[in-house]
Formats: structure tokens, C-alpha cells, sequence
């Protein structure tokens, strides 16, 4: 090739490359704000020297397509950032209304009610022949089994609420799954066309994010660039395909005073257990099996220990009247949802409940007839409030109570220290992915600079071509 | 490190986020006025405050216990101080009795020495609160009650009460007692009950004929014993005297308790009581009452002429009288039989046993057991004698069916009886009641001797001056007592103090430090935007034409 046209080729080679430069320079400020964007490259590279007179001598520039700029081993660190910090902050949530029910520490709690009612039972051990004071320990009593109805009730209808949580986000896993394995399809049918499908990567990775935002999922990448995700060892989105979950009941277990029906996670085809054990499907899995089934079952030990305790020596005391009754309990049920006050003789046959009357108030000791000053029984069970229950661990029914409440705090704490902390890190990492792929309009407007002035360069070479040609002609 | 716009915003907006959590955190201190608003805030912390609260509302509740008992035992304390200025009165008058025969006088002073009895009965029947405080724990009725029994009648003030404490709770597993009973504050020494006996006793009865009757009696605790009395005529005018248990009785166990009483023949009055042995009664079963001495005492016992009847009217038809006591404390359905004695119309005498049922309180069956020498065909003879419960004297008499009497050995005729009930009076044989050897009792011995004439002894004036001796101990006890609840009011108000301080210095809000807290953070967030608002719209372009 004779050495004008070469360089009329080169200079043409030129103004393609810098236009291509251009053009990913224009895509990149156009998606600078496109979530899960990766900035973009033109791969520019010199053209093979040709042998000419006494040399090599270049041919200019080829752009050779066009790369994204992204660190696979950054996005493998979000990933299991997003998973411990999706379940530290669910289960903060979840707990923080837990807390937001025991409503401590406060007037309005179950411990304010605990201390009223063993209160009003130093009242009627300072006149036990009155009936104000035994109308007063009926009412505080009557508050402490609503406190405990009434905790009871909320969290177990809060508990419930959370398999709709698991239904919602299983499905919104199962639409990410599908996503996946679609936008991977698409990456191998570009590849074998020879396509870039640089965006289409960059959508499958910003569902990746958030997939392990709301699961414990681990991401495998092949040459080809598809990828394979796989949930607690089941593969539940690759090239092949999603393989859908759904959520199914498991045998119950029995916690403190009760026993509580699980839930766990399979697949939809095969029923395979499928372990979950991070991200917001975990936390919620997590509070579901465990942790809320521990508070309801604590709360039901504190009741049971209570009617126990105050059962005791009520029962061996003695009420007001001819003959004093005796041998009445003063609390029915066995735990805090059926909690009740009894009072009533039920050695007749009468239903516990049925004939709550405040002479059946045990304040006396007898023997029979007792006194009507004799407040024994009132003192022993005023004295309940601080003497350490074997059925609570050797503790007092208001200590068993604040380390339960306190538990609740801790834990609480202990998920925002994590959500908090994972927060950080996330945002050092994404900081470092950001570093590398995203878009700086900065940078972006010195490369529209540049590839401008190259291509004015590149167009300048054709003039002096083109004149030289035409001094050329000018000769002949 | 590139650093494009996008992360410029983000860590700005990261940044002024956090900054106003923290505004918002603080702004939430000082307007509750709480450092902790919720358990999560601080953990430890909020523990503590919810054991300081539970601390805080029983120390409360002790507080409030420790007001009640003090302001009881002070009322304790004052009635007794004021009924031992009572007994310091009493023993003047003691004393200037012993001295004097002026009969006008010493009427006087018995009267002085009964107002100052029922004065103190009513102050040892003070209330507070709605409760009596010298009733031990038996609180809702007066525990000095005055009744009259026998005959003649005898005043006896009763303790209804017991000799339980009442305990108040005045800390964690505290109690102190907050009550004197009466029995400790106004007996002499442990629960000595004395018996006395009055009413009369039958001069005509058959040597060896025994009378029986339950006495209740009652122990420390306020239990209610019943004891057997048997009364035995052994010689003319002699009687012996024996307590024992009821048959089958296990609530007690009595020992002692026998006594010989010997009658006037001419007025029927006690002349002597000897061969006293002490008795002694020991409460059974679980949790008893410990054993306490019984006095036999005699005070009114009589003996009095027996039944006697004369025929009156005119033959065929004659009238038969009783004379005769009956028990008004007998159970109902109980019978007892009086003897009387007929003439007949050819002056031979016939006896003739009746017997008397209880049929209610106060009423009386009358009807014909047996005769001797005569045969009772077609009337049996029956009556019904009503007394008043009061006086014991016959209200009513109502014959019902006429005593038809046949077959006379005599030889004499036939003859019919009408029931009458003249000179039957309703009174115990035999009227024993137990009576509590207490201040109030020994006051009215005194009273009673003086209305009789009787001067008081010196022993009298000691037993005075012993009871005054007492209360004044006890008034010092109530006092010490008193000085026990306000250490522990003292105690109780240093423990809040305490958890107050200790609860304020995790849950106060201080405000200086919130203040400069709140104040940094506001220049942080004024930096952080106003750098932030310089340098975001900033870029390249800016700088293109």
C-alpha cells in the first residue's frame, strides 16, 4: 500500500476509534446515575505494522469493542455484607416492635402490674377486715391477668403476621430467581453472537444485590461469565433455570411454658429442605422459630409461676365469712393466655371462675374461725414479691420478668451494633466499587475532551493528506 | 482512589442522616426528660431502672405500712397512759376508802371508781382505722364486753379478743408487730380465768343428789371450752364441788378444780369454801393455747329452801304450786324433775315428781312423771311456765290438761290437781361464768365490796398499784415499739434516697451535657450542609464553554 493512502486509512481508523470513545463516553454520562451501572470502556488498541521501505511502520487504532469496568471480589464482600446486615436489621425490626409491646420500662407495663398487685396485698395484710382493700386486690389482680392476656395476644398475633413476612419475601426471591436465570440466558446467546452484554450483566448483578439482601445465597461465576446461585446448598437460579421455594409448617417445639409450631423452607419441586440461615428471610425465620416462641414461652413460665406461687398459700388460708372459706385458688389456668382469677369454692362442682367473690380473699391463717385481724396468709403472699421461685431459675417473679425485657433490649442492641456496623463496611465497599466502576462526570467530560481533540487531530491528518495529495496532482 | 459525584452524594447524605439520628436522640431526651425512653436505648440500664422502680414502689408501700402501725401503736399508747391515770385515781380512792365507815361516802366512791371503770373499758375498746386495737387480731368487735350473770347479779367485764400479734410488713422479709392485746396489756400475770358461781342451790335436796351443767370457757387464742360442773350434796348444808371435761371432750384437759362449799341453814348464804384444789385447763390439738389456771370463786353461791307445795282449794279440786329454780342456761329439750308434795283430803301426804322440759329459751313443759300412793288415770297434768330472761321471775303460767289422781292408798277420794306455777323462778342452780382476772374485774370487786360496806384491804390497794405498774411498762413497750418502726421508717428513707440518687444517675436527663451534645451536633449538620451545598453542584461543566 503506497504511504498516502495509508495514512488517509490510518487517519480514518482514527476518527472511528475516537468517535466509538465518544460514544461510551456519552452512554456513561448517560447512565451516571443508573443503579448498578458499571462505567464503561472503549478497548482501543493500535492495528498491526505493516513492513514498509526500511521499517515497520503502524497503521493506526482499532477500537475492539467496548468493556465494563467491574471487580468481581468487591461484589462477592457486598454480597455477604448485604446477607448479615438484611438479617441483623429484620430482626432489629422485629424486636423493636416486640419491645414496643412489653412497653417498658413504664407505668403501663407488665412490671408495674406485677408490683401493684403484690402492693395490694401489703394493703389488705395492713386491714384485712376491710373490703376496700380486698376490692383493691381484685382489681390489681384483675389488671395483671389483662397485663398478661393482653402481651400475650399481641405477640402472638405479631408472631403470626410474620408468615406473611416469609410469604412475601420468598416470592419476591422467586421473581429474582427467575430474573437471574433469564438475564444469564440472554449473556450466553450475546456471547455466542459475539454481542457485549455488558448491560445485561450489569442488571443481573443488581439483582444478585439484592438477593443477598434477603437470603444467605453464594454466587459462582463461570468463564463464560453466567452465574450459578445456590441457597444453603440447593441450586435455586442458574443458566437451567430458577428452582422456586415456598414455606412449610414443622413439627412444633416446646420452649419455657409452651410448645410452638415452626416454619421452614423447601423447594416447590422435589420438597427439598432448603437451611436459611441469613438474610432478611432468616431474621424473619429466625424470630419466627426461635426467638419469639422463647418470649411467648417465658411470658407463659412467668404466669405459671405466679398462679403457682400465689395458689399455695391461699388455698391454706382462710376467707371471710361462716364457716371461712378455704382451700380456694386464687388464680385459674396454667398460662398467660388462660391466666384467670378463680375465687370460687369449685368443691361443689363449680367452674373455676364462675363465683369470684371477694370473702374468698385469703388473708388469714386460722386456724378456724380465724380472727378477722389475722393477716397471715395476705403477708406471706405480699412477701411473694421478693422471694426467689424455683419454677422461675431462683428467680423473683420481677427479676424473671426484667431479664426477659432486658433480653429483648440486649438483643435488640446487639442486631443495630451489627446492622450498624455491616452499614459501615457496606459503604466502604461500595465506596471501593464505586472507585472502579462508577461514573465521574468529571473524568467523563476530560475523555469527551480528549477523543474531541483526537478526533479534530485525526480529521487534521485527512486535510494534510488530502493537501498533500494535492500538491501531488498539482505536479502532474 | 476515583471519587465520582454519586459517592460524594451518598456519604453526604449518609452523614447528615446520622447527624440528625442523633439531633432527633437527644431532642427526645430533653423533651421526655428521660435518658432511656425505651429498653434497647441502654439495656443494663433500663434493668436497673426497672428494678430501681419495683425497689422504689414497695420501699412505697412499707412507708406507708410503717405510718399505719406507728399512728396505732401511738393510739395504743395514749388510751393506756390515759387508763393509768384512771388506776393512779383509783388507788387515791383506794386508799381514803380503807380509812373511812362513812357509809354515805364510801357509796360515793364506788361510784367514782365505776365511772372510772367504764371510762377505761371504753378506752380499752378504742378503735382505729375501723379496727379494735386491744383485740389482738381479732379486730371487728369489742374485745371488753360487760355482762351480769347469777345471782344476785354480778357485774364481770369478758376479754372476747386473743393474744395474737398483727404483723405489718415494714421491709424486704421485715415485719414488726404493731399491736398490744388486752389480755397482755390489762391481766395480772399469764391467762388466769376465775369462776364464780351464782345462784342457789336446793336446801331440800336429797343427800347425794348431784346437779351438772357445762360453763364455757375461753382460752388465749379465743377458743371456747366447755367444762362439766357437778355439785354433789354430801351432808345437809355441804355441797362438794367438781369440774370435769364434758364426756368425749379432746379439746382440753382439765386437772384439779374440786372445792367443798358449806350454806347457812337459816339464810342459805356461803359460809365457807374449802379443800380448794387448784385447777388447771391445758388446750389440745394443734397450734393450742397455753394451759392457764381457773380460780374457784364463790362470790353469791346460796342455798336456798327447796320445792315445797301445799294443796289448796277444795276437794275434789286442788291446786298444786312449785317452788323451785331452773337453769336459764339449760340446753333446749333438757328435762329436769321437781318434787312436790300433795295432801290428800284425809291429810296423808303423797309425792308427786314433775318434770320440766326446755322447750325455747325462757320456756318451759311442764308435765307428771310419777306419784307416790296414788295412780294418775285420765289428766296427766301438763303446763307451760314462761320466766323473764332478765329478773328469772315467772312472766306466765298456762295449765293445760288437769292432774287426775286415783286409787289413793290413803283411802281417801279421788281427786284432780291444777297446775299452778307460783314461786317457780327461772335461775341457775348453779351460775358459773368464766371471768378473765383483769384490771377491770378487780375494779369492780373493789366497787362491789365498797356497796356492800366492805372496806378495802390492802391487798386491794397492791393489787391497784400492781396494774398501774404494768400499764405503765406497757405504755413504755408501745413507745419502744414506736421507736423500732420510725428506725425503720428512718432505714426506709435512706434506701430511697438511695435508689433515687442511683436511679437519677441512670435515667435523669443531664441537661448541661444533652445541651452541649445537642449544640455540637447542630454545627456538625450546619457544616456538613453548607460544605455540602459548596461543593455538590460543582463539576467540569461548570467550567466549559
Amino acid at each position: 500500500m503506497s504511504g498516502l493512502s495509508l495514512l488517509l486509512e490510518t487517519a480514518r481508523r482514527a476518527l472511528n476509534a475516537q468517535q466509538l470513545g465518544i460514544s461510551v463516553t456519552g452512554h456513561n454520562i448517560a447512565n451516571a446515575s443508573t443503579p448498578g451501572f458499571s462505567r464503561q470502556r472503549a478497548e482501543l488498541v493500535p492495528t498491526l505494522p505493516v513492513f514498509q521501505g526500511n521499517g515497520l511502520i503502524g497503521t493506526g487504532v482499532i477500537g475492539q469493542g467496548v468493556s465494563r469496568l467491574r471487580n468481581g471480589f468487591i461484589d462477592q464482600q457486598i454480597r455477604s455484607s448485604n446477607q448479615a446486615m438484611g438479617q441483623a436489621t429484620s430482626e432489629q425490626q422485629i424486636l423493636s416492635q416486640v419491645e414496643a409491646t412489653f412497653n417498658e420500662p413504664s407505668d403501663a407495663g407488665l412490671s408495674s402490674a406485677m408490683t401493684n398487685f403484690f402492693n395490694s396485698w401489703q394493703d389488705l395484710a395492713t386491714h384485712p377486715e376491710d373490703t376496700v382493700t380486698r376490692d383493691t386486690v381484685l382489681q390489681r389482680a384483675k389488671q395483671l391477668t389483662e397485663s398478661f392476656h393482653r402481651l400475650h395476644t399481641d405477640l402472638t398475633s405479631f408472631r403470626g403476621s410474620l408468615r406473611d413476612d416469609v410469604t412475601t419475601k420468598l416470592s419476591r426471591i422467586n421473581t429474582l430467581s427467575k430474573e437471574i436465570s433469564d438475564l444469564d440466558g440472554q449473556i450466553i446467546a450475546g456471547n455466542a453472537v459475539g454481542v457485549d452484554s455488558s448491560d445485561v450483566k450489569d442488571q443481573r448483578d443488581l439483582r444478585l444485590d439484592e438477593l443477598s439482601k434477603l437470603a444467605n445465597i453464594s454466587v459462582t461465576e463461570d468463564s463464560q461469565g453466567s452465574v450459578t446461585v445456590s441457597l444453603g446448598g440447593t441450586v435455586i437460579a442458574s443458566k437451567g433455570g430458577a428452582n422456586f421455594l415456598k414455606s412449610a409448617s414443622a413439627p412444633g417445639v416446646a420452649v419455657g411454658g409452651g410448645t410452638f409450631d415452626q416454619l421452614k423452607i423447601i423447594t416447590e419441586t422435589g420438597g427439598i429442605d432448603v437451611a436459611v440461615s441469613g438474610g432478611e428471610l432468616g431474621g424473619v425465620l429466625t424470630s419466627y422459630n426461635s426467638t419469639l416462641s422463647e418470649y411467648l414461652g417465658k411470658l407463659d413460665q412467668l404466669a405459671q409461676g405466679i398462679i403457682g406461687a400465689v395458689n399455695a398459700p391461699h388455698a391454706a388460708g382462710f376467707g371471710r365469712g361462716t364457716p371461712a372459706p378455704t382451700g380456694i385458688n386464687f388464680f385459674s389456668g396454667t398460662d398467660a393466655s388462660t391466666m384467670q382469677i378463680d375465687l370460687t369454692d369449685t368443691s361443689t362442682g363449680a367452674a373455676p371462675g364462675s363465683g369470684v367473690n371477694i370473702n374468698n380473699i385469703a388473708a388469714a391463717a386460722g386456724p378456724p374461725p380465724p380472727a378477722a385481724g389475722d393477716n397471715r396468709v395476705a403477708l406471706q403472699i405480699a412477701g411473694l414479691a421478693s422471694a426467689a421461685q424455683v419454677s422461675l431459675g431462683g428467680n423473683t417473679v420481677l427479676q424473671f420478668y426484667n431479664e426477659l425485657v432486658t433480653g429483648v433490649g440486649t438483643s435488640i442492641s446487639t442486631a443495630e451494633n451489627i446492622a450498624t456496623s455491616h452499614e459501615l463496611v457496606l459503604n466502604q465497599l461500595e465506596g471501593q466499587r464505586d472507585a472502579v466502576s462508577g461514573v465521574s462526570i468529571d473524568e467523563e467530560m476530560t475523555n469527551l475532551i480528549k477523543f474531541q481533540r483526537a478526533f479534530d487531530a485525526a480529521a487534521r491528518i485527512v486535510n494534510t493528506t488530502n493537501e498533500m495529495y494535492q500538491t501531488i496532482l498539482d505536479m502532474v | 482512589m476515583r471519587i465520582t459525584e454519586n459517592r460524594i452524594i451518598s456519604d453526604f447524605l449518609l452523614g447528615v442522616n446520622r447527624t440528625r439520628e442523633r439531633l432527633n436522640q437527644l431532642n427526645l431526651q430533653v423533651s421526655s426528660q428521660k435518658r432511656i425512653q425505651k429498653v434497647s436505648d441502654d439495656p443494663e440500664g433500663a434493668s436497673a431502672v426497672m428494678k430501681y422502680d419495683g425497689q422504689l414502689e414497695r420501699i412505697g408501700q412499707y412507708s406507708k405500712n410503717v405510718d399505719d402501725g406507728k399512728g396505732m401503736l401511738k393510739v395504743t399508747a395514749d388510751a393506756i397512759h390515759t387508763i393509768a391515770n384512771a388506776v393512779r385515781s383509783v388507788k387515791g380512792i383506794v386508799a381514803g376508802a380503807s380509812n373511812t365507815s362513812d357509809h354515805t361516802l364510801v357509796t360515793q366512791l364506788a361510784d367514782q371508781i365505776d365511772h372510772f371503770l367504764d371510762m377505761s373499758v371504753d378506752l380499752a375498746n378504742t378503735q382505729f382505722n375501723r379496727k379494735y386495737i386491744f383485740g389482738g387480731t381479732s379486730t371487728t368487735s369489742a374485745p371488753f364486753v360487760s355482762r351480769i350473770n347469777g345471782n344476785p347479779p354480778t357485774q364481770t367485764i369478758e376479754y372476747t379478743g386473743n393474744t395474737s400479734s398483727i404483723q405489718y410488713p415494714v421491709g424486704e422479709g421485715l415485719q414488726q408487730p404493731v399491736n398490744l392485746d388486752g389480755q397482755n396489756v390489762f391481766s395480772n400475770g399469764s391467762a388466769t380465768t376465775r369462776v364464780t358461781f351464782g345462784g342457789s342451790l336446793d336446801a331440800n335436796a336429797a343427800v347425794n343428789s348431784t346437779f351438772t351443767m357445762n360453763r364455757p370457757l375461753t382460752d388465749g387464742l379465743g377458743v371456747t371450752h366447755n367444762i362439766l360442773l357437778s355439785f354433789t350434796k354430801t351432808a345437809p348444808n355441804t355441797w362438794n364441788i367438781s369440774a370435769a371435761m364434758p364426756p368425749g371432750a379432746t379439746d382440753a384437759i382439765l386437772s384439779g378444780g374440786t372445792a367443798t362449799a358449806t350454806f347457812d341453814p337459816a339464810t342459805g348464804q356461803l359460809t365457807g369454801l374449802s379443800s380448794v384444789t387448784p385447777m388447771t385447763m391445758t388446750p389440745a390439738g394443734t397450734a393450742p393455747a397455753p394451759p392457764f389456771a381457773i380460780d374457784l370463786r364463790s362470790i353469791g353461791l346460796t342455798q336456798s329452801a327447796g320445792v315445797s307445795s301445799t294443796l289448796s282449794g277444795t276437794i275434789p279440786t286442788n291446786g298444786v304450786n312449785f317452788s323451785g329454780v331452773l337453769d336459764p342456761q339449760a340446753s333446749i329439750n333438757a328435762t329436769v324433775n321437781l318434787s312436790s308434795r300433795i295432801t290428800d283430803s284425809l291429810g296423808v301426804a303423797h309425792d308427786i315428781v314433775f318434770s320440766f322440759t326446755k322447750t325455747a329459751a325462757n320456756t318451759w313443759q311442764v308435765g307428771t312423771a310419777s306419784a307416790t300412793g296414788a295412780t294418775i288415770t285420765g289428766g296427766t297434768g301438763t303446763g307451760t311456765a314462761t320466766f323473764d330472761p332478765a329478773t328469772g321471775a315467772l312472766t306466765g303460767f298456762a295449765p293445760a290438761v288437769a292432774l287426775q289422781l286415783t286409787g289413793l292408798t290413803s283411802g281417801a277420794p279421788a281427786m284432780t290437781v291444777t297446775l299452778g306455777g307460783n314461786g317457780l323462778t327461772q335461775t341457775a342452780r348453779v351460775n358459773g361464768i368464766g371471768r378473765n382476772d383483769s384490771l377491770f374485774n378487780t375494779l369492780i370487786d373493789i366497787r362491789d365490796k365498797l356497796r356492800s360496806g366492805i372496806s378495802p384491804t390492802s391487798a386491794d390497794l397492791d393489787t391497784v398499784t400492781s396494774f398501774e405498774q404494768k400499764l405503765m411498762e406497757k405504755e413504755a413497750t408501745a413507745g419502744s415499739m414506736v421507736q423500732t418502726l420510725d428506725l425503720a421508717q428512718t432505714h426506709l428513707k435512706d434506701q430511697q434516697s438511695h435508689l433515687l440518687t442511683l436511679r437519677g444517675a441512670i435515667q435523669d436527663v443531664d441537661l448541661a451535657e444533652v445541651g452541649m451534645k445537642l449544640k455540637q451536633e447542630q454545627v456538625n449538620l450546619d457544616a456538613a450542609l453548607s460544605t455540602g451545598a459548596r461543593i455538590i453542584p460543582h463539576s467540569l461543566l461548570d467550567f466549559l464553554k
